[in-house]
């Protein structure tokens, strides 16, 4: 019954041009113009997501709560829109369409988005030779606008429901009772399109660059410099306050020193001086020097013979500095105090409430000592090339980070309205990067490579703001960065006379029952606290990340794949977003499915497993919040291995080509993320806690690409 | 070749630019470059350049103030357990209710006023801001000092307020009488509890700061009225010290051993009955001060829509009144916060076939029959003595008389304890063939009625709304609010009364009798509540129908008898709660089983059947509100409250 096509389409433009101009000798402009536009034309999503939306939605409706749409009965024989299914719900609004229908949500319209993304770059190269011979500038001013709209046309679909008393199940007929009839429903149902702006994005981005470079010889030494300054703003249109409708802006200034002795020995020393609008005048630059050395073994003279063809390259080097951050919290102005003078507290008075005044808010107190945040960095690798076809690249690095801002602890009944910060942190963290690389070819016809890289790290915090705690497992001092704090689970409730007699566990929501996960009192104070919670675990993000892979040809095929993984992580599954029969959070409202492993698994009055995946069920986050504490239940471990992709090609041959009229001519077939290896097969273990998010795809590719 | 040269001239003057920036950058003007923020970027100093900022801010101060109006996240009307919440369907959605049923814990403490969580609107943050607006408030050049001093003694007032709203849930508090400077150590906010007499004495003493500059009354109460008269901070006033003399925190010995860290006790050892005197005098003060105003009982005023009236009905109306009525005409209320009551559509039952089952009236919020049986008889005296009344056989069956149709639909059957109850009973409870005066039909001949069990009317739906006890809490529905042709809710929206003159007679004539035991002036001002439900005087009442008839000639007969007549007045109005809390019956009354019918029969039989629901879960221990676990750690200087260590 729907005339239009939703289908999803979307379009994409490049555009780009570059101008060379030689004004003089020495002087060369470049203009480079760019441009990207997408045209999208689809279904209606909340995000730009493709919809993978709906996706969701279709998650968190119950598959036996309504259908999709009823067939009409004898009263609805002559509609003109579709019946689709709904459900009063246990709502208390006046409106009865108490859930989403995805299917509806699907066909009722569509959307469409514009965006257009554009930049434009001008570079000046100056050689200034005449000045100082090797002296050149280089001069950049780039702009990026970029322009978004959307607008959607959907009608308001109609619902309907019916009551078990309206069901004849011998005959099989039955009533449709319309459930968004009243006025009072929002929205009220149309069959008509109605069209809706969904909002315009802008924003603009201007940078200016200048540059001064030198490289000059002098016999056995080399030394090159450079000056950089830059200075940069970007604006925005979604802007809902006077703070962050300012232009952000940044300016950096950035020296480098090299020098070389016979392509030897090397240093280097580099230095920044970077402003930050964020922080007040007396903290607002921050000079981040770094100073760095390196040897090159394999161009010493002594290095010759035997060794010089084993070990054909040897490079050893070490480096020591400092950087800054200042992307350190969503502040926009720590210096600056905001204050909303025009909402928030406010209060009505008079007979009918007829005059009010929005009252004020502080959302940030001025804060004039924060600053950078600080690293220190040192590196110390070795380059190592073995006959020319393995390269091995192994770095050792440390980095000490201070200033870290964090949340002082100030006591509720201070009445602040909002946190103090401030730059008392510190962490370590540690980290070797190894790369290794090897290419050879075997005969005219054959050829192999392999590639791989691994990233090893381990960050702990050493000073951390918090409080003195009686229970030495609270500190966060001390404990691995990212690591996830929670309770420890033992098992589940045998009944509900042992969750009252054990230690009690209350999270705000209903009291724990049989079933219910039990926790362990660390502390054996007879209740479960948050002095009961103990670091768990490996950090969430891996400390360990790698991948591998090989290429592999023989004539016109060739075979690549590549792997990658991690390990030394944890991840915990979001009981909040998986339970099932609870309602969603966000847009999705609806109730969410029973996934199989826990349908598979879980506790219940006939089965009482005290090992089952899932604890007992409930219909709301308050009946089971006993169970969506962070806690070891949840835990998991995150390491994996992925086949990411596979690629068989053939290449046709020079003389097949030519008969073609072809420069060149390949035909390949692809396939991504075809494998996985993990002890966690609950789901696709990168969709995270979630198993509701949108899962990775695994797509097969046949292509050609051809070469005129 | 010519656009080569417009080019090169174009883009000349951005690279020498470039080139100057490159060399110039390190000097101060162009640091200026990361001055984004303009001059007039707002700040709290804004709030205060004129009267009309300086308005708002205080109008901020009150912010917090209304936010307490909502009923489901007030202490006095969510732990009273007169309203029970867990209904199959359609309930209330919130935590609070699950107080009764033992959820209060330190990790995450149910409505944390303290910390302004889990409901509970900030308190300390409210103070604050008051104490900002002190600080600056001469700072306006526009300001009159006439309307200074009026607003210095409302922004006193509300700082006291919210001391004394913490005070009554955590008992001792930290004095927050100043804005201490944001720059300071981390250090200076950790402020310790102050014995609960100190923090008694700083709110009384800032009200009569208060008192002098505030207005008797509202003149323009188009736009003004809620905002804080004399009035209200007498009566306000007799209730803290009312508050100080009651057992809770007047030499409470469950408390003697509590003292902070330093050693110091935080409730007084032993009872002090001066207290009651100078409560007792507050209360008289606000009373003579209302009176003077012309405040007095409400009584209702047939108005030319309805044509009829009967007396029965008339009292009824006259009872609802006293807190369903528009403040304007309210001739008995004190204080009421200016948001409106939200909950009607939980509180009233399906009166009519049409009435939208699913949205419009979940009528979700049960009596408990305990709360059902509070109520008088006729005779004004309780159910449990009257002798003329038949206790012993309450639940069996009675159909309605010719007698009985104004307040029981004639002909129906329902139990025995329906019958011959005191006005107030009929006003403010409804029950299955219970009648209903109002709700779309102001005819006195053909009044809805409420049919409980299932089939009925009112009774369960299909998907589960219902009211589980088969009582509805009456009173808190405006007559006038009525099922629409659509099946919808039509509400007539009230204020919940804060303070009326009802409840001030009743703690004037409590705080007496504490202070000096019965007299007639005791008896008097119990009497005129009981009079206005057209019920005789205590004394006499007992003693004609009452199997204790001496019970309101001593002091402690008398007390039980006020306690009794306040839990009835004021019932569902938020109270309560607070009541219980300091004449220390909370854990004996609150842990009362809930209570009810089983509404899921159409039988008359196996509809009344007794159903327990619920039995609270509260102890000792839930008198004060406990900190939680983190703000203990953020302030070392803190004590858990009492037992919840």
């Amino acid at each position: 019954m729907n005339s239009f096509n939703n289908n999803v389409n979307y379009k994409n433009y490049q555009l780009r041009s570059n101008v060379n101009i030689n004004i003089s000798r020495t002087t060369e402009l470049i203009v480079r113009l760019w441009g990207n536009f997408n045209d999208y034309s689809g279904p209606i999503t909340q995000d730009a997501s493709f919809s993978t939306d709906l996706y969701k939605m279709a998650m968190h409706t119950s598959p036996v709560l309504f259908p999709a749409y009823y067939e009409p009965d004898s009263a609805n024989l002559k509609a003109q829109h579709i019946l689709f299914g709904n459900n009063p719900g246990n709502t208390t609004s006046t409106s009865n369409v108490g859930f989403q229908n995805p299917y509806a949500e699907l066909l009722r319209g569509y959307k469409r988005f514009s965006e257009s993304r554009m930049s434009t770059t001008l570079e000046l190269n100056q050689k200034l030779d005449m000045v100082v011979p090797g002296l050149t500038f280089r001069g950049f001013f780039t702009t990026n606008r970029y322009a978004y709209f959307a607008n959607q046309m959907a009608y308001n679909p109609f619902y309907y429901t019916i009551s078990a008393r309206d069901y004849d199940r011998s005959a099989n007929t039955y009533k449709l009772r319309w459930l968004n009839s009243s006025t009072s429903s929002n929205p009220l149902p149309t069959e008509y399109l109605i069209f809706s702006s969904q909002g315009s994005k802008a924003n603009t981005f201007i940078q200016f660059q200048g540059q001064f470079e030198y490289n000059k010889g002098f016999g056995d030494h080399n030394i090159s410099a450079s000056l950089i300054g830059v200075r940069q703003q970007s604006l925005n249109s979604q802007a809902i306050t006077l703070q962050t409708g300012l232009p952000y802006r940044n300016l950096n200034i950035a020296g480098r020193v090299s020098y070389n002795y016979q392509n030897k020995y090397f240093v280097e020393f580099n230095a920044g001086y970077n402003g930050s609008e964020r922080f007040s005048k007396n903290n607002r630059f921050g000079f981040f020097p770094t100073i760095g050395g390196s040897w090159m073994v394999s161009n010493e003279n002594f290095w010759g013979g035997a060794i010089a063809d084993i070990i054909t390259n040897l490079k050893l080097r070490s480096s020591f500095g400092f950087t800054g951050n200042d992307a350190i919290s969503d502040q926009r102005f720590f210096y600056l105090s905001d204050v909303n003078l025009q909402g928030g507290n406010g209060s009505s008075f008079g007979v009918d409430n007829a005059y009010s005044r929005p009252g004020v808010v502080i959302r940030n107190y001025e804060n004039r000592n924060v600053t950078w945040e600080k690293a220190q960095i040192t590196n110390t690798a070795i380059e190592i090339s073995l006959f020319k076809k393995l390269n091995i690249v192994a770095e050792y690095w440390q980095q000490s980070r201070s200033n870290i801002l964090m949340d002082r602890y100030v006591p509720a009944s201070a009445g602040l309205e909002a946190g103090i910060k401030a730059n008392v942190g510190t962490a370590k963290i540690k980290g070797v990067d190894l790369t290794a690389n090897y290419s050879h070819k075997l005969s005219r016809n054959i050829w192999i490579e392999f590639m791989s890289n691994l990233t090893y790290s381990q960050g702990r915090y050493g000073k951390y703001e918090e409080p003195v705690y009686a229970e030495p497992w609270r500190y966060r001092a001390g404990t691995l960065l990212n690591q996830q704090f929670g309770y420890i689970a033992e098992r589940l409730f045998v009944d509900d006379k042992e969750a009252k007699s054990s230690p009690s566990q209350l999270f705000g929501g209903s009291a724990p029952r049989g079933g219910d996960i039990k926790y362990r009192d660390v502390n054996n104070d007879g209740v479960i606290t948050n002095a009961d919670m103990v670091p768990m675990g490996y950090p969430t993000t891996p400390q360990v990340v790698y991948g591998f892979g090989f290429s592999f040809g023989y004539k016109s095929l060739d075979v690549n794949a590549r792997f990658q993984g991690q390990a030394r992580s944890t991840f915990f599954i979001d009981p909040k977003a998986t339970s099932p029969f609870i309602p969603g959070t966000g847009s999705i409202t609806g109730i969410s499915q029973a996934l199989k492993v826990y349908a598979d698994s879980y506790w219940s009055e006939e089965n009482q497993n005290l090992y089952a995946i899932y604890p007992r069920l409930g219909t709301n986050t308050t009946e089971i919040s006993n169970n969506l504490q962070n806690s070891t239940w949840w835990m998991r471990d995150g390491s994996f291995i992925r086949l990411k992709m596979v690629e068989i090609g053939f290449t046709l041959p020079g003389t097949a080509a030519k008969k073609l009229r072809l420069n060149n001519c390949r035909i390949f077939f692809s396939g991504m993320n075809l494998v996985n290896f993990s002890k966690f097969r609950y789901w696709d273990i990168e969709q995270g806690g979630n198993a509701f998010n949108y899962p990775l795809q695994r797509t097969y590719n046949l292509g050609i690409n051809v070469n005129f | 070749m010519r656009s080569k040269i417009k080019i090169q001239r174009y883009l000349f003057f951005p690279f020498v630019g470039i080139m100057l920036f490159g060399m110039v950058c390190i000097t101060p003007s162009c640091r200026k470059y990361l001055d984004v923020t303009p001059e007039n970027v707002g700040t709290i100093d804004y709030a205060f350049r004129n009267r009309n900022e300086a308005e708002n801010y205080l109008f901020a101060c009150y912010g917090t103030l209304q936010a307490l109006s909502n009923p489901i996240n007030d202490p006095g009307f969510i732990t009273s357990g007169e309203v029970y919440n867990q209904s199959y369907a359609g309930n209330l959605i919130t935590n609070n209710f699950t107080l009764l049923s033992g959820s209060q814990n330190t990790t995450s403490p149910l409505l944390n006023y303290w910390e302004g969580t889990n409901s509970g609107p900030n308190l300390f943050q409210a103070i604050r801001r008051c104490n900002i607006f002190l600080k600056n408030i001469d700072k306006p050049i526009d300001l009159s000092a006439s309307e200074k001093e009026r607003w210095i003694a409302e922004a006193n007032f509300l700082k006291a307020y919210y001391h004394y709203f913490l005070l009554r849930m955590y008992g001792p508090i930290p004095i927050m009488d100043v804005e201490e400077d944001i720059s300071q150590p981390v250090e200076t906010f950790r402020k310790k509890r102050q014995p609960v007499d100190s923090v008694f004495s700083y709110i009384v003493g800032l009200l009569d700061k208060a008192i002098p500059g505030l207005p008797p009354a509202i003149v323009n109460v188009n736009d003004e009225l809620g905002r804080i008269t004399q009035t209200i901070a007498l009566a306000e006033k007799a209730e803290m010290l009312a508050t100080q003399a009651s057992p809770l925190f007047n030499g409470n010995p469950d408390y003697a051993g509590y003292q902070d860290k330093d050693g110091v006790q935080l409730f007084p050892t032993s009872v002090d009955n001066e207290k009651w005197k100078r409560a007792a005098e507050a209360c008289k003060a606000a009373i003579s001060q209302a009176a003077g105003l012309n405040l007095r009982l409400y009584s209702f005023l047939i108005p030319p829509a309805i044509s009829k009236l009967n007396d029965s009905l008339k009292l009824v109306l006259s009872l609802q009144g006293a807190v369903t009525e528009k403040w304007s005409n309210n001739s008995e209320l004190i204080w009421a916060l200016n948001g409106t009551f939200g909950y009607q559509s939980n509180c009233i039952p399906r009166l009519t076939t049409n009435t939208d089952v699913f949205g419009a009236v979940p009528g979700n919020l049960s009596v408990p029959l305990a709360i059902a049986e509070l109520f008088y008889t006729k005779n004004g005296v309780p159910i449990e003595e009257d002798k003329s009344w038949d206790y012993g056989n309450r639940f069996s069956m009675q159909t309605a008389d010719k007698v009985d149709k104004y307040y029981i639909k004639e002909g129906y059957s329902t139990v025995k304890g329906n019958f011959n109850r005191e006005a107030r009973y009929y006003a403010s409870i409804a029950f299955d063939g219970g009648t209903w005066f109002g709700g779309g039909v102001l005819d006195q001949e053909s009044m809805l009625y409420v049919g409980g069990r299932k089939d009925g009317i009112s009774g369960v739906q299909e998907y589960g709304r219902a009211n589980v006890t088969g009582y509805w809490p009456k009173k808190l529905a405006h007559y006038q609010t009525a099922i629409t042709s659509s099946g919808g809710l039509s509400v007539v929206g009230y204020r919940m009364p804060r303070m009326r003159l009802a409840g001030l007679y009743l703690l004037y004539a409590e705080c007496l009798n504490e202070a000096s035991g019965p007299s007639n002036e005791v008896y008097s001002y119990i009497d005129s509540v009981r009079s206005r439900a057209k019920l005789k005087g205590v004394v006499e009442s007992w003693a004609s129908y009452s199997n204790m008839p001496g019970k309101p000639l001593t002091k402690d007969g008398l007390r039980d008898i006020i306690h009794r007549e306040k839990k009835i007045e004021m019932c569902f109005e938020g109270q309560t709660g607070w009541d219980l809390r300091r004449w220390k019956e909370y854990v004996t009354e609150a842990s009362k089983p809930v209570q009810g019918w089983n509404v899921m029969q159409a039988d008359i039989k196996s509809y009344y059947t007794l159903q327990t629901f619920m039995i609270p879960v509260i102890s000792n221990k839930d008198y004060l509100w406990p900190l939680s676990g983190d703000e203990l750690l953020r302030n070392d200087k803190l004590v858990q409250a009492p037992y919840w260590q």
